[in-house]
């Protein structure tokens, strides 16, 4: 690790530090924003699950707490001082931060075993990427609300850096931890198992089997890891299932309508009771649709798949936060060498923007005020959807251009035009 | 030849029927008075048909064979400066609510559910005889409704609506039901007309406060209450009404009352449907709506005969039915105590006992997960 | 290629800066437009439930000599010791048969103490269920210093006379409070326990308030109308049934006209339209307290200010008698205040236009910054044709916020590529010094803020104003040090402009008027850029403009405008900030300030030979 990344890692901890003791109602307030935390990562919903936990009640009583048993295991087992909890979500930051430090320096977003893009030499140096992390604004909110889905973005962040340098086994296992946390990064797992194959077959030439072999062993560990972790959270419970309802149940059917920067939460109010299951089963198929396609057509850079998916769960999942945003970005900052084809970054940046200062004012006008009504809210959480879907098409698109320009490098440069 | 007589044979049967229909008196007569709306500022509604109540019972309908339908939160409102009553004049010579009213559905009863299965009487089985429709094809059916309503629909309360469809298909299922001989159906509300213009089945005669795009009018207000008191429409209905039908041998006739009808002073055009209906108005009595019959039929002998064995019949079963029953109950009497006994809830404060086996399962349980992450890193690269 | 292909051309860039004019004349004219009977709408009742004026009143002879004899008390009270005056009126309510709590307060802004102590009584309603509560209030010192003495004489008569009725379905509370600024500040917060520690908290509360009418009647002398105050702190509006419903009764049932902004003589004429909408626009602007009122409307608790003006015929029993039905049709509501608008402009007592007639003028005046940022941004990314850079670069151009400042590395090591004549080719940006600088500005706008809402001494202004005029060199020849580009600039005022195009469209949902104003005197900054040295003169000019249009001139402005001297008016920003919560001073030093500083840096590089290299480049 280079000085900068040092020098970036302290400022960021320092950055942290004096957000949570110089604004001591910042963290509380951070909590309460529905942008920020959702009824899934709430810490606020966390505490209440912990009380219920060491009150010897079943946390999942009262169905307000919806998070992994394993949260509550460790939680009541650290010392009971904010400042201890605010450490650890910033030593999680920092952890993220070091994984995509790791993955930059690998520079295999611009040049993986099977593509080189031409522009490779366009990239940023390594710790730039963790900054884009540390310093994002969502990343910091989403840290000092500590919504747990920091720990599910390490997680993700962790696995991702291990199978950059081919170490598959703890790639998984914390893939694992991460679906295990939230449900939806088990999406990644196929792209992942890619990427963990490529890199291991630069580094053994020959002495991998066949891909399909490779992610049989992959998914069994994968699924062996989930089981350990059920049943570590079966016995942390007191011997009852009823967790897999409250967490991936709710992940699943929706139960919590508490409004988000998602599309779930509105459509869902409107709809009828008889439609429900439909659309919720449309709603989900909806976001596993896009893994195949992704991992075939890309299937050179699946670094590239991972990031792509990891941008669409953050706009189509059931609740979803800035902070699934906040890691979506600071992944595509890996591919700065293909902004130059980005043709909306502009418009996308300021529509972000835009979406981040009018959708606090009309949740304001809804909420307090009442002089608005849930219609304000989600227009702006439509138009933040549309920002970030419009990002998601736009850098699809230039990878895609990227690699055809690396197969015909005479065309570079030109435009395309659809006859 | 043969073609021209068809017809006339095909609709001699039809002929018949109606000459039955025409020919044959109802034996009882019953009322349906509903008020949709609910709150203090629509305290008119209430006392319209409260009005229409007080009329009905005057002209001799008693309360078992009235069914009101109110929301009945106006008398004993914080909001009424006189407290317990319900006045429809600002004079307040006449206390609606004084003597004795019989509201049969009350506050959030007032569905368009409850109604609808009252007049088709779909209803459960332990529904009380008070708030069932008990009609035959021999009973003459008052409906009077008034509430805030519109184009072909009329609001129950602002929470839903029932349509003019959803009516004219509960008057058919009663046809089909033979539950009326003959029905008045009265409606004073905005657009009221358009309420009865979808009724399709026989014997109905309907009338209406208002026509389509014309809204009904109160027609004043008393201003200690702060409110208005009573509709247009309903108002003169009454006034006719008190005047000239002093008591059930009254012998006007709906075509009196219908022509008393003055648009300049209700302020809207009133309807009259009487395609349905195939008497004519002059000589039907108002009391054969407003007022009760006491015509009796009675029928052959051997009816007399079957209803003994019926009820025979009925005793026997009723005496199976009990014993077991009886029996059972009170062998099972003691097990039910016991387990109501164990299932009351308890409740006691909950206090922090975390016991040193859950903060080990957690700590082994974390533990395991970080052996687990470093077993993964040694396990070499090859796997 | 950071935009898409129509954006690309050329042409598009001449034609952006009228575009940015066209939105700005567009809106001002729009909303010269809204006076007009074809924009404006007459007022109606809403909600059904309010039944106004459909009550006879019963308040007179007897009740008032009851009123004189509670307006001679409160006459002896004139100069007694404010404890006395809260014993006094304690024991009328408690003789009236009413339960009464006080409440001291002591608030500490801009260096001064701010003290005092409210009395207040509750009737609960005999038949209600105490789950919500109507207030009847009264200043004991009105806003103009006068002692409010008709105004708490009719308060107490009025809660003798409604002790008598038991037709109430909600509790009702008078409230007397010692002044007319903090007092019903302090009540309002203790009774949602949400106060400051200075604050006492309340010894008795009932439910949810529904409505609030404040009485302000210092005169005992016959008047003519009533003026009814409704802006509400920060520029939000009480809902417009309350307003319509005081009119009504007033004009239909008592036969009182009602006037408002201060426009006592209104003809109905457009010019008197136009006037009153300014006023209102103004006062919603400030986002001050017009009236002890407007401390409740934060709440989401719908309130007025009745005041009296004129001299004319009508008297204590008029007012007692508009009170009465009033409160009548406030207790008829079933719940809040919901159906009419909360977005409005009054353009007379019974005329209006409702937000989504007046919202795209303001929203015009803030997409003519964004307009003139999007064309700035294109323009920077634009090659010159003898460019000193030499290389054909792709521009790198950002995807978040936080990214930006990191692309500056990358442009060094961007890679030549062989450009073709079919696309129109940029050269590449630097991002870092622009949005470092803008960053900074927005960081440094909290020094202001901090040290009026501190400090608000009378030497501050001057003191300010000199260091407006000194800033911009200043700044600009710290950021000579970094020699910046043109491009730079352009740059500067693209990240400025589209910040204040951000902040105020979103303003302009929460305070229209506050948008519009600060949007029309920022309407400068799209067109003011450095000038070639030859053209120093234009420079100049746009130096003296920005002078004009700054904050600080507002600041004198609004001195002038409400006739106060400006350590008044600073004082009274103070006091807003800590006491009422108010954010125009928010808005005015980190939205305004700092594009003003940035466009007026953008005006001193004239001096500064940047300028020079641009026209060289061409």
């Amino acid at each position: 690790m280079d000085r900068r990344s040092i020098s970036l890692v302290v400022f960021a901890v320092t950055l942290r530090l004096f957000l949570f003791t110089a604004f001591p109602a910042l963290p509380d307030l951070l909590t309460n924003r529905v942008e920020i935390s959702t009824p899934v990562t709430s810490f606020k919903r966390l505490q209440e699950g912990l009380f219920l936990y060491t009150h010897g009640v079943s946390p999942y009583d009262g169905g307000i707490f919806h998070q992994a048993p394993l949260l509550l295991a460790f939680f009541s087992n650290i010392p009971k001082s904010s400042l201890v909890t605010n450490l650890i979500y910033i030593f999680a930051d920092v952890q993220s931060a070091l994984a995509l430090i790791d993955i930059a320096a690998s520079g295999v977003s611009a040049s993986t075993p099977l593509h080189t893009s031409s522009r490779k030499g366009n990239s940023l140096p390594p710790w730039t990427a963790g900054a884009a992390f540390l310093l994002n604004p969502f990343t910091i909110a989403t840290c000092l609300s500590r919504s747990t889905l920091v720990f599910t973005n390490t997680a993700i962040l962790t696995s991702i850096a291990k199978a950059v340098r081919g170490d598959s086994i703890p790639a998984i296992l914390a893939l694992a931890m991460s679906s295990y946390l939230s449900l939806y990064p088990v999406l990644i797992l196929p792209a992942l198992v890619l990427l963990s194959y490529d890199m291991q077959s630069t580094t053994r030439k020959g002495k991998l089997g066949p891909l399909l072999n490779y992610a049989l062993t992959q998914t069994g560990l994968f699924l062996g890891a989930i089981a350990g972790l059920l049943g570590l959270s079966y016995v942390i419970t007191g011997g009852s299932w009823e967790f897999l309802y409250s967490t991936y149940g709710v992940h699943l059917l929706l139960p919590d309508l508490t409004p988000n920067v998602g599309l779930w939460w509105y459509f869902f109010i409107e709809m009828f009771d008889s439609f429900r299951e439909f659309f919720l089963c449309v709603f989900q198929l909806h976001l596993l649709i896009y893994v195949g396609g992704l991992c075939i057509r890309i299937r050179k850079q699946p670094l590239f798949v991972i990031t792509t998916i990891l941008g669409i769960s953050a706009i189509f999942k059931s609740y979803p936060s800035i902070g699934d945003t906040a890691l979506y970005l600071s992944l595509l900052s890996l591919y700065r060498h293909l902004f130059p084809l980005m043709r909306y970054t502009f418009f996308a940046t300021s529509t972000l923007l835009y979406a981040s200062l009018l959708g606090p004012a009309f949740y304001y006008l809804w909420i307090y005020a009442g002089s608005g009504n849930a219609n304000f809210f989600y227009a702006i959480t439509l138009v933040w959807c549309l920002a970030i879907t419009v990002i998601v098409a736009d850098a699809l698109f230039a990878v895609l251009r990227d690699e055809w320009e690396t197969e015909r490098p005479e065309m570079r440069g030109k435009d395309i035009v659809q006859i | 030849m043969k073609a021209r007589t068809t017809p006339i044979l095909l609709l001699l049967p039809l002929l018949l029927c109606c000459c039955a229909s025409v020919l044959a008196q109802h034996t009882s007569n019953w009322a349906v008075l509903v008020s949709t709306s609910r709150f203090w500022f629509n305290y008119r509604h209430l006392a319209n048909v409260l009005s229409m109540y007080r009329t009905v019972k005057r002209l001799g309908i008693p309360d078992s064979q009235i069914i009101l339908m109110l929301a009945d939160d106006v008398a004993c409102n914080p909001r009424n400066v006189f407290p317990a009553s319900v006045f429809n004049n600002a004079d307040r010579g006449l206390d609606l609510y004084g003597d004795n009213i019989e509201v049969d559905y009350r506050g959030y009863e007032v569905t368009v559910e409850n109604f609808i299965r009252l007049l088709t009487d779909r209803v459960e089985p332990d529904t009380p005889r008070s708030k069932r429709l008990l009609t035959d094809d021999r009973s003459n059916i008052f409906v009077y409704m008034t509430g805030h309503g519109g184009n072909e629909f009329l609001k129950f309360q602002d929470a839903e609506e029932i349509s003019a469809f959803d009516i004219a298909d509960a008057f058919e299922q009663m046809w089909e039901k033979k539950r009326y001989h003959q029905m008045l159906f009265m409606i004073d509300t905005c657009q009221a007309n358009t309420m009865y213009s979808k009724f399709y089945s026989p014997n109905i005669l309907a009338t209406g406060s208002s026509k389509l795009d014309q809204s009904s009018y109160s027609h004043h207000a008393d201003n200690d209450v702060g409110v208005a008191v009573i509709d247009r429409y309903t108002y003169y209905n009454l006034e006719f009404l008190e005047n000239n039908v002093k008591n059930a041998s009254s012998k006007h006739t709906l075509k009196d009352l219908f022509d008393s009808y003055d648009t300049k002073k209700i302020h809207s055009d009133p309807g009259v449907r009487t395609d349905l209906f195939n008497r004519r108005l002059d000589e039907v009595l108002i009391t054969d709506f407003f007022g009760n019959v006491q015509n009796v039929e009675v029928d052959g002998k051997g009816e007399e005969e079957k209803w003994k064995v019926d009820a025979l019949e009925l005793a026997k079963l009723a005496a199976n039915i009990t014993v077991p029953g009886r029996k059972s109950a009170a062998e099972k009497a003691p097990v039910v105590t016991e387990t109501v006994v164990r299932k009351r809830a308890t409740v006691s404060r909950v206090e922090e006992k975390q016991s040193w086996t859950q903060s080990a399962v957690g700590v082994t349980a974390l533990v395991l997960c970080a052996a687990a992450w470093f077993g993964g890193a040694l396990v070499p690269k090859r796997l | 290629m950071a935009l898409p292909r129509p954006l690309r051309s050329a042409k598009i860039l001449k034609f952006l800066p009228f575009l940015s004019i066209l939105c700005v004349l567009v809106g001002v004219t729009w909303l010269l437009l809204l006076p007009l009977d074809e924009y404006s709408r007459n007022t109606y009742i809403s909600e059904n439930a309010l039944l106004p004026g459909g009550v006879h009143t019963y308040f007179s002879g007897s009740e008032q000599n009851v009123f004189r004899a509670y307006r001679h008390e409160v006459k002896a009270l004139q100069h007694a010791p404010i404890e006395q005056m809260i014993e006094t009126i304690e024991s009328i309510f408690k003789g009236q048969g009413l339960k009464v709590g006080t409440q001291k307060f002591r608030y500490e802004a801009g260096g001064k103490i701010y003290e005092g102590e409210n009395v207040y009584a509750v009737l609960e309603a005999p038949r209600g269920d105490a789950t919500e509560a109507v207030v009847l209030a009264a200043p004991w010192i009105n806003g103009d210093d006068q002692l409010n003495q008709s105004g708490v004489a009719l308060v107490m008569a009025l809660a003798r006379y409604f002790k008598r009725w038991s037709l109430w379905s909600k509790d009702v509370i008078f409230l007397i409070t010692s002044d007319a600024r903090a007092g019903p500040q302090a009540w309002v917060d203790a009774y949602h326990d949400t106060h400051t520690p200075g604050v006492a908290s309340l010894p008795l509360t009932s439910g949810a308030l529904q409505g609030v009418v404040v009485l302000d009647y210092p005169t005992t002398n016959p008047w003519d109308r009533i003026h009814v105050l409704y802006d509400g702190i920060n520029g939000q509006l009480p809902n417009l049934d309350l307003f319509n419903t005081a009119v009504h009764i007033s004009g239909h049932q008592m036969g009182v006209r009602a006037s408002l902004q201060e426009m006592f003589e209104h003809n109905d004429s457009y010019e008197d339209r136009l006037r009153t909408m300014l006023r209102g626009m103004v006062n919603q602007g400030l986002g001050h307290a017009t009236g002890p009122h407007s401390v409740f409307i934060p709440y989401h608790i719908d309130a007025v200010t009745l005041q009296v003006s004129g001299i004319g015929h009508h008297d204590e029993v008029t007012m007692g008698r508009i009170l009465e039905s009033l409160f009548r049709s406030l207790n008829n509501l079933l719940e809040h205040f919901h159906q009419s608008f909360f977005f409005y402009l009054l353009l007379a007592p019974r005329k209006f236009v409702s937000i989504g007639t007046y919202l795209p003028s303001a929203m015009l005046i803030a997409v003519n910054f964004t307009i003139t940022a999007i064309g700035l941004w294109i323009k920077s990314g634009k090659r010159s044709s003898v460019s000193s850079h030499g290389e054909d670069t792709p521009e790198p151009s950002s995807i978040t916020e936080e990214k930006k400042p990191l692309i500056q590395e990358a442009s060094s090591s961007a890679i030549p590529s062989n450009s073709s004549p079919i696309t129109v080719t940029e050269h590449s940006r630097s991002l870092l010094l622009p949005i470092s600088f803008i960053l900074a500005l927005h960081f440094l706008s909290f020094l202001p803020l901090y040290i009026f809402n501190t400090y608000p001494s009378p030497l501050l202004t001057p003191l300010f104003a000199l260091l407006s005029l000194l800033l911009p060199p200043v700044l600009s020849r710290l950021l000579h040090l970094f020699s910046p580009t043109a491009q730079d600039y352009e740059l500067i005022k693209c990240f400025s402009l589209l910040l204040l195009g951000l902040f105020l469209s979103a303003l302009a949902t929460l305070n229209f008027s506050l948008s519009f104003l600060v949007g029309l005197f920022s309407v400068p900054f799209s067109f003011v850029a450095p000038q070639p040295s030859g053209r120093r003169w234009v420079a100049l000019l746009m130096g003296a403009a920005l002078q004009v249009l700054a904050p600080t001139t507002a600041l004198l402005g609004v001195a002038v405008y409400m006739r106060e001297g400006v350590e008044r008016i600073l004082l009274e920003a103070a006091f807003g900030w800590r006491v009422w919560g108010m954010w125009t001073q928010v808005v005015v030093w980190c939205v305004w300030w700092p594009a003003w500083v940035a466009a007026g840096v953008g005006v001193v590089s004239s001096w500064c030979g940047v300028a020079e290299d641009k026209e060289k480049s061409r």
